[in-house]
């Protein structure tokens, strides 16, 4: 697998009592005690954009959010290419991360009522320099490699998927998965 | 991984001169990681190229209890004095009077979404800021701007700034002419221009087409031209009111008029005259004194023209002014459509409000302004793409950013006004706050900058929530303006405003309290007709319920018509600070916890987090860009020969020796011929002829091109014989300076 910058996001289907802000003080917690991950660096508040960024927790290999971008709120990672773990890796190690990562803010006290559609994941590429055909070889690659994650974190292998879901054209894709987590 | 690179792919379509400084970024940044670059070097090189670097890039962020480290990958290697490599920093995207087109936008919007947060950042001097980046990934950033014909040199650093006209440059009803051609000449005359290199500190120019509007701010400018216009016999002829060592800073200078009518043709030349005065007489040790407002308040504005006007007998005439006056059009953007006036429903309805507030009339007929009031500056992808949509569509090529942090449209034909306000409204950027009270301009302070002591953006946003949960009051003072800056620096211009404000601290009972410095007064009309009057400092959580009480008493006293900053001005600072003085008192931290926390900031506030700012850049001498740029280039001569390819390490040896020659002979000549022969003669005359440069290390500079064979050995041997004629260099300045 080629890529090395892409996006994850899982939507929510209930929100957080206030909105990305209620983010803004677990992003920091998350900094204060190195919880979830290693390397994170700070908080930027969006929260008065329309239908923005929401919150934002950076670090070095990746920026995460609550993003509220199109309209469609969600918890949004942004792998930046900066890992020395191969693409497989590093793909992998994000999808497990963001879905421990919505497990995590559902379960924060703060984030009361907040909930997770697991069963749709979006993937974009986040690389123009890559010619088409490299774009849609890496979608197809991606695909091959999601249906072989999934089953260590799903009940189900039964996935479908809407190409190019992305407003800014860039090749990526919904993940429609029917099954549950695995516990 | 693509399997081509930004650089070959776009590498036709970017002019040589930025593509030529990318790729030296490109090899310094290599060299940097190999600690073969001085700190202050590659941090004014990557300055002088718009990347900052961001809070927290010492590798510390306060956490609310103690400093916590921040884990950088990078380890010890910097980017900077005291700044990590791997720390996230800013790119400032240089924006000649705020002016893009729908596919430069396009392209911004990419590089913010693929290199930083997806957030485009408008400043008050009317660029576009990306934050969050990494350094390794500005080279291809620089290359996707070039070929759209945009740069980032000179954005940040001790150099010529962004140079700014109001967006209304061309189309305003009462502009004496276009002042946008001339801002488009001085801005490729003065690029990279080798006058400006050595500037002590950074210089900023603005331009306007008419003097008693708040139009571009001329009269708090480094440099600021004013369209005026005179007859000379019977001729109407142009030229400007020329106004020199205006600023802000923390403590804002007026401009003093070094013309009062300067034609076209003396622009660039007189220009250049200034740059090379303040090159040679302005201030380098303390970066306090370092800008020019100093340098001509110290002289005299009569003895500081003097002093322009002997540079302009004896240095040399730049062979580019011609040429480039030469280009001076009548150029102006063109409407997609015909024009038609406006027709406005005059109900309660949002978008008859939008009419009222946030059009203008253009002077050509059926034309109008669009100021789309941006929420703190921020725009996401999505909306920068539906701005650029609009553009295409509805309005002229030319969209521009403000000084205000907006945007304005221009060329929009009436009939297409509906159209335009529902496309913003599908993206929230409809509401009617373009120049209201609710239209607040706030640098990006605590949130980004190492200099930042309280939060502008946290502020701007909690007023602009206040003013929606109380509409009376807004009502109240709508069109004052409220301008907020994170320190004392007013990058938020808060000088200027009827309310500003900036960042300081207090401290209660051994805790740091954020507060805000109230600044009441400013006069924005007249082109800044007074700057205003620092009152006190209260806790920043009070500055809500002090805007109310001060709106209060201007609404019950002032006469009729009068304006906030004659209210303030009649009532005096003693009356007006009694209103105040009741917001100053700070709480015990057990009564009200929240005033020991700054705006939108979930840590118990400090001023811990403030570092060494990049503003004023470093100071690095013409020997030593030259010195860098030999050193440069010899690293890129070993990695031809490890590529074996000899005949370039052979060029690259002697290009280096060139290189530092040069910078060698700038010591004793700054304005040195650039040509090999020149070169060659100016070094053997002054140096080697004197016997201050060993003859032995010379001869390998004037041996160089006398070898015929391109081999391994040949081309190790041009390498070794360069690096020891680079050392001589070094030691021939060192010796020069004194340095031992």
């Amino acid at each position: 697998m080629s890529i090395k910058k892409f996006i994850l996001k899982i939507f929510i289907s209930e929100n957080s009592p206030n909105g990305a802000s209620d983010f803004i003080a677990t992003f920091n917690e998350f900094i204060v005690n190195n919880s979830i991950k290693d390397g994170l660096i700070d908080v930027a508040d969006y929260t008065h954009m329309h239908n923005g960024l929401g919150a934002l927790l950076t670090a070095h290999e990746s920026n995460w959010s609550f993003d509220e971008q199109y309209g469609k709120p969600g918890l949004m990672v942004v792998e930046k290419g900066f890992s020395d773990k191969n693409p497989k890796e590093r793909f992998s190690g994000l999808l497990n991360e963001i879905i421990h990562i919505c497990k995590t803010l559902e379960q924060t006290p703060r984030h009361s009522g907040l909930k997770f559609d697991y069963n749709t994941i979006s993937f974009t590429l986040n690389d123009r320099s890559l010619t088409t055909s490299e774009s849609d070889h890496s979608v197809s690659e991606v695909k091959s490699l999601f249906e072989t994650i999934i089953k260590d974190i799903y009940n189900s292998t039964n996935i479908s998927y809407e190409d190019n879901a992305d407003p800014a054209n860039r090749a990526g894709f919904s993940a429609s998965i029917k099954g549950d987590l695995k516990s | 991984m693509s399997t081509t690179t930004w650089k070959d792919q776009l590498s036709d379509s970017i002019p040589d001169q930025i593509k030529h400084n990318i790729e030296n970024f490109e090899s310094q940044i290599q060299l940097k990681k190999q600690n073969k670059v001085e700190d202050k070097v590659f941090a004014e090189t990557r300055l002088r190229l718009g990347l900052y670097g961001q809070r927290y890039d010492n590798g510390f962020r306060y956490d609310g209890f103690k400093k916590q480290e921040i884990a950088f990958p990078s380890g010890t290697i910097t980017k900077g004095p005291e700044t990590k490599w791997d720390a996230p920093g800013m790119v400032r995207i240089k924006l000649p009077k705020g002016d893009v087109t729908p596919d430069q936008i396009e392209v911004i919007t990419q590089l913010s979404e693929e290199y930083s947060d997806g957030v485009n950042h408008i400043t008050t001097r009317q660029d576009i800021q990306l934050h969050y980046l990494h350094v390794e990934d500005t080279p291809d950033l620089m290359y996707r701007l070039g070929a759209v014909d945009i740069t980032t040199q000179d954005a940040c650093g001790n150099s010529v700034r962004n140079i700014t006209t109001h967006p209304s440059s061309g189309v305003h009803k009462d502009e004496v002419f276009n002042v946008d051609p001339y801002a488009d000449i001085l801005f490729k005359f003065l690029l990279g221009h080798p006058d400006t290199i050595e500037f002590g500190r950074k210089f900023k120019i603005a331009l306007s087409g008419y003097e008693h509007e708040a139009c571009a701010l001329t009269n708090m400018h480094d440099m600021g031209l004013i369209a005026k216009e005179e007859k000379v016999d019977g001729k109407t002829i142009r030229g400007f009111k020329f106004v020199i060592g205006g600023g802000l800073g923390a403590v804002p200078h007026d401009a003093a008029t070094l013309y009062e009518f300067l034609t076209p043709d003396k622009l660039l030349p007189v220009t250049q005259a200034i740059c090379r005065v303040f090159s040679r007489l302005g201030e380098k040790q303390n970066r306090a004194l370092a800008r020019i407002k100093f340098l001509v308040a110290k002289q005299g504005v009569e003895k500081f023209k003097i002093l322009v006007e002997d540079e302009l007998k004896t240095m040399p005439i730049d062979p580019r002014c011609e040429p480039l006056l030469a280009e001076l059009t009548e150029y102006l953007d063109s409407p997609k459509k015909e024009g038609t006036g406006l027709i406005n429903p005059k109900d309660n309805s949002d978008y008859s409000a939008w009419l009222n507030n946030n059009i203008t009339e253009q002077k050509q007929d059926g034309y109008y302004l669009v100021t789309i009031s941006v929420p703190l500056g921020d725009l996401s992808p999505e909306q920068m793409r539906a701005i650029a949509d609009i553009g295409r569509t509805h309005s002229s090529d030319s969209i521009r950013f403000s000084i205000e942090q907006n945007v304005v449209l221009r060329w929009v034909s009436g009939s297409d006004l509906k159209d335009v306000y529902n496309a913003l409204s599908t993206v929230g950027l409809a509401a009617a706050e373009a120049g209201t009270i609710s239209d607040i301009t706030a640098c990006p302070g605590t949130d980004t900058c190492k200099l930042g002591t309280s939060s502008s953006r946290g502020l701007a946003y909690a007023l602009r929530k206040h003013f929606i949960a109380n509409p009376e009051l807004k009502k109240s003072i709508e069109f004052l303006k409220i301008k907020i800056s994170g320190c004392y620096n007013s990058c938020g211009q808060h000088h200027l405003s009827d309310i500003g404000f900036y960042g300081v601290n207090r401290k209660k009972n051994g805790k740091d309290v954020p507060h805000f410095q109230v600044v009441l007064g400013g006069r924005w009309s007249e082109s800044i007709g007074s700057y205003g009057l620092p009152i006190a400092a209260i806790p920043s959580k009070n500055v809500p319920s002090m805007i109310e009480s001060i709106a209060q008493k201007y609404q019950s006293e002032k006469s009729t018509d009068e304006s906030f900053p004659d209210f303030i001005n009649r009532i005096g600072k003693a009356k007006t600070r009694e209103v105040i003085e009741p917001f100053m008192k700070i709480p015990e931290f057990e009564e009200s916890p929240e005033f020991y926390f700054d705006w939108g900031d979930t840590r118990q506030y400090t001023t811990g987090d403030k570092g060494v700012g990049e503003c004023a850049g470093e100071i690095v001498s013409l020997f030593d860009f030259d010195l860098n740029a030999s050193e440069r280039v010899y690293f890129e001569g070993q990695i031809s020969l490890d590529d074996d390819n000899f005949a370039q390490a052979r060029e690259k040896a002697t290009e280096a020796m060139k290189f530092a020659a040069l910078g060698l002979v700038k010591v004793q000549d700054k304005d040195a011929s650039t040509s090999m022969n020149d070169i060659t003669e100016e070094f053997k005359k002054r140096y080697v002829s004197t016997n201050i440069f060993a003859e032995k290390f010379a001869q390998y500079f004037f041996d160089a091109n006398n070898e015929q064979s391109d081999t391994i050995e040949t081309a190790r041997r041009s390498l070794q014989e360069a690096h020891l004629f680079i050392e001589e260099v070094i030691r021939c300045r060192d010796e020069a300076a004194g340095v031992k």
